[in-house]
């Protein structure tokens, strides 16, 4: 075993694993934007505009990531929708990733106990007011969790954009191996990479919980 | 492919070091060969189009097909012992048959075995569309375009080479965009993602035959070429010599060119002196 071989890739690798971070912060924001419209519109008073959105979210559910990537990088293109690589890996993400992500925070608004609306409303609240200072800090402590998963999802899923050429980490780790012959020492090295980024976002969420959560210790 | 077969072969000529010494020196094989009525050949005949078998299990292609040719004209058989190709070198080396064919010419090979005149050349050429912004397939003319290769291959490391020589001339280097297949490259080339594709030629050449739906054109070779030769025991020059003869009378007739555009769909000008990199 010889870690010195992997010296001369560390600038390469680098270079994916900036690739790699900006591709996952763009799909983190569009795909919670993405859940946002649709948590959105499932609660929407219109039953089409509700039909729509459980049909695609039943679509997504049941398709590999790899087999949507596939479908908008080399299919699409036939259909008139041609996007290069980073596009078309982030707007995969976005598609895979927003349905599950609206589903985990429809289920934290949900969990809100409805007397509780009902009072506020007793009280004399005005509706924007519920939702920011009854629903919203509830519902923040409740969706980090599930929502954390999700993003440390997409972020390992970032590597599937390997195959349509995005050139991220995942991509320079089979380069560099091709290059030294060494795939114990680069995919070991790569691997705690991935981990130790993956691990510290994970600690920085379980923060951000804790501290959204203060008001149940005050009370 | 023919990268991962060099690999192979290269520790199997490792392995081989050891066995080479123990072996006795004996008359020239191309005296038994002649007595026996039959040349033994080894081969490894999962490597189209070079050599591989047939839905009957014969063992065909470019290369049986020119021993065949060869061994006719010597008056002999061809008797083949199909192995796996890691055995093959060490073998050869052992004397345990008479010559193998398609093996890349290394100078580490050559240390160990001799050659007959180069049968083949490995060489990348350059895929584009035929109304197109490259305009040859000359390195200086693809800087600043974007070509598709296999991830990992070695037409693309090959490419990434060439890219460093244009960035210390100063020039823009091409840009690589590294997918898993073939089609997946030829894919990109025909939704114009990139302007070009750089593959080992004969893949090339079977993909525009595959897709003659789309508008595919060969630019041209790029990078030099890798003669591919017969392999013999060092201690038989006479059947080496004998075997380069009766390659130079195929070369001679056209049946090489014949075969060669049969299961290539083009003809290369082999070297037949200097051809062992040094």
């Amino acid at each position: 075993m010889d870690w010195t071989v992997l010296l001369p890739h560390i600038p390469r690798l680098m270079d994916g694993l900036l690739i790699t971070l900006w591709v996952t912060v763009l799909g983190t924001l569009a795909s919670v934007a993405g859940a946002l419209l649709l948590a959105g519109a499932a609660a929407s008073p219109f039953g089409p505009v509700r039909g729509i959105v459980r049909v695609y979210t039943e679509i997504i559910l049941g398709l590999p990531i790899l087999v949507l990537l596939y479908l908008i990088y080399f299919v699409a293109p036939d259909l008139g929708l041609r996007l290069d690589e980073i596009s078309a890996g982030v707007l995969t993400l976005t598609l895979y990733y927003s349905p599950y992500m609206a589903e985990a925070i429809r289920g934290a608004v949900g969990s809100i106990p409805p007397g509780q609306i009902d009072a506020a409303r007793m009280v004399g609240m005005p509706g924007l007011s519920i939702a920011r200072r009854i629903v919203a800090p509830q519902v923040l402590g409740l969706v980090i969790p599930p929502l954390t998963g999700l993003m440390i999802g997409l972020a390992k899923d970032t590597a599937i954009l390997s195959v349509i050429s995005v050139q991220e980490f995942a991509y320079r780790t089979k380069q560099v191996v091709s290059r030294t012959y060494a795939p114990f020492e680069v995919w070991t090295f790569v691997a705690v990479v991935y981990w130790m980024l993956l691990s510290a976002f994970e600690t920085l969420m379980r923060g951000a919980e804790g501290r959204a959560l203060r008001f149940r210790e005050s009370r | 492919m023919l990268n991962r077969r060099f690999m192979l072969s290269s520790l199997a000529a490792v392995l081989a070091a050891g066995l080479a010494t123990a072996t006795p020196a004996a008359a020239d094989a191309l005296d038994d060969i002649k007595a026996r009525g039959s040349i033994i050949v080894a081969i490894d005949p999962t490597f189209p189009p070079f050599e591989f078998t047939d839905a009957a299990g014969k063992v065909v292609g470019y290369d049986p097909e020119l021993i065949e040719a060869v061994a006719a004209g010597m008056g002999v058989k061809v008797e083949y012992k199909v192995m796996a190709f890691s055995g093959i070198i060490p073998g050869l080396i052992a004397g345990a048959f008479d010559m193998t064919p398609t093996l890349n010419v290394t100078a580490e090979r050559a240390a160990k075995i001799d050659y007959a005149i180069p049968t083949a050349a490995s060489v990348n050429a350059v895929l584009t569309l035929k109304e197109t912004a490259v305009k040859s397939s000359a390195i200086e003319d693809l800087a600043g375009l974007k070509c598709a290769v296999k991830a990992t291959t070695q037409p693309e490391q090959m490419m990434t080479t060439l890219n460093d020589e244009l960035e210390a001339k100063g020039a823009k280097p091409v840009e690589l965009l590294g997918f898993e297949t073939i089609e997946q490259t030829i894919a990109a080339l025909a939704d114009k993602r990139v302007d070009c594709v750089v593959d080992d030629k004969s893949v090339l050449v079977e993909a525009i035959n595959k897709r003659a739906d789309l508008p595919l054109a060969l630019a041209g070779e790029i990078g030099g070429s890798q003669p591919i030769a017969w392999g013999v025991n060092k201690a038989n020059p006479k059947l080496t010599a004998a075997l380069s003869d009766g390659l130079k009378a195929l070369k001679a007739s056209g049946k090489m060119a014949e075969l060669q555009t049969k299961y290539f769909g083009y003809t290369t000008d082999l070297p037949e002196t200097d051809f062992v990199p040094k």
